[in-house]
């Protein structure tokens, strides 16, 4: 009995683990891009209110001042 | 108004819209800390090309290519017929291309920021979430010259009675009418997916006196020409480069399009609008100053539902020869409806 259910047991066993392997690296993949969204220079910027503030150059007024439609 | 360009971090994770990281959309250099390094080759509108948002929105973007919003072929067709093909070509190079055409709409100025109008930048709408909705930051500003402000009651008078019931544009004017359909419009009313009244409203609950009026109006009057409240915006006089000048009225005429008697709204192209151009429209005449028009100012009760006096007596609001515009069109006299008069 024993010996013709271990090759079941380790298939079952492999197929688990690579579910697992896959779900992890997809965290993981996520994760590195989570991370290096953060690091960029234009999160940095356009996630924080101070430095937009900062930045922020006020537009120079128009001629006019309403939508058309 | 720098709010307007804070990105809420916590999308930034959960979106995938964000997933390929911002450069993916706006080019630039995501790895520079210099706000002028890292902004070099930046694409403020990305979605000015479709197909970018067409990569997973395929369908949608292939049909938005021939939409109104975004080909604004609409305000080239109205004017057409009163150019000679030679003021045609001038027009397509001098006006539409480099003035008409600008103001388009792609899908970032829905769904993600407000359209810059006249240097007035709201920025993002949620900063900077994919919204599937919202009219008071995007159909309002384009379109806050006329049919937003009468709608919610800032043009003077009542507000549109759908508006004061919570409704907005998108309640009326479907996604599908606004992303198209994939075929060639030439103006909004030829779209088979615009919205009627009779979507919503049927006379199965009136009373007799409503019923009687509107069998005896049916296919001759036009919706709005008894349940538009009141004034709405008409605007004179463009000139290219210096625009136009704007004033409220009311008028009852015959639509040129279909000849019944509707609300009609001055347009202000006048016979020297594009003279800065070299266009001096040689066929003028063949449109009318006034087109009609549906106000976004609707009440049940107006004052010509509530008494038939209103047009058949008074003849209130209806255009007239003598208050026609000055030097207009020849065939504005055609939209003059001669109105079956009550007997004293």
């Amino acid at each position: 009995m024993i010996i013709i259910q271990l090759p079941k047991l380790k298939e079952a066993h492999v197929k688990s683990t690579l579910k697992i392997a896959i779900v992890l690296l997809i965290l993981l993949a996520s994760g590195l891009l989570y991370a290096s969204l953060q690091d960029s220079g234009c999160v940095r910027c356009h996630t924080d209110e101070a430095v937009m503030k900062r930045l922020f150059k006020p537009p120079l007024s128009s001629v006019s001042a309403e939508g058309e439609g | 108004m720098y709010l307007g360009f804070v990105v809420d971090k916590g999308l930034l994770g959960n979106d995938p819209h964000f997933s390929e990281g911002c450069s993916y959309c706006h080019q630039g250099n995501d790895q520079e800390k210099d706000k002028e390094k890292a902004h070099k080759g930046l694409i403020k509108r990305p979605s000015d090309n479709l197909a970018l948002c067409g990569r997973c929105h395929e369908g949608i973007a292939n049909n938005y290519k021939m939409a109104l919003h975004f080909t604004t072929v609409g305000q080239k067709e109205g004017l057409k017929a009163r150019l000679s093909r030679e003021e045609l070509k001038i027009y397509d190079e001098k006006v539409f291309a480099k003035s008409c055409n600008s103001c388009h709409a792609s899908c970032g100025d829905c769904h993600v920021k407000s359209p810059v109008i006249s240097g007035v930048n709201l920025g993002l709408i949620q900063r900077h979430k994919f919204v599937r909705t919202d009219e008071g930051k995007t159909c309002a500003l384009c379109h806050g010259g006329r049919v937003y402000p009468e709608f919610v009651g800032e043009y003077g008078g009542n507000a549109d009675v759908h508006y004061q019931k919570g409704m907005m544009c998108l309640n009326c004017h479907r996604k599908e009418e606004l992303h198209g359909d994939g075929r060639k419009l030439s103006s909004r009313k030829d779209g088979t997916m615009k919205p009627t009244c009779f979507t919503c409203h049927n006379l199965t609950k009136s009373s007799e006196k409503s019923k009687v009026a509107h069998m005896k109006h049916e296919n001759k009057v036009s919706c709005h020409a008894c349940h538009s409240a009141g004034e709405y915006r008409n605007c004179y006089n463009c000139h290219l480069g210096e625009g136009s000048q704007a004033k409220p009225g009311f008028i009852l005429g015959r639509s040129p399009r279909d000849g019944k008697l509707t609300t009609l709204r001055v347009i202000p192209t006048v016979r020297d609008t594009f003279k800065k151009a070299g266009i001096v429209m040689e066929n003028f005449d063949a449109l009318p100053n006034y087109w009609d028009t549906a106000p976004h100012n609707i009440r049940k009760r107006t004052d010509r539902t509530r008494s038939c006096d209103s047009c058949h007596r008074e003849g209130k609001y209806f255009l007239k020869k003598e208050n026609l515009i000055p030097e207009g069109s020849r065939v504005n006299e055609k939209l003059i409806y001669e109105l079956k008069r009550a007997v004293p």
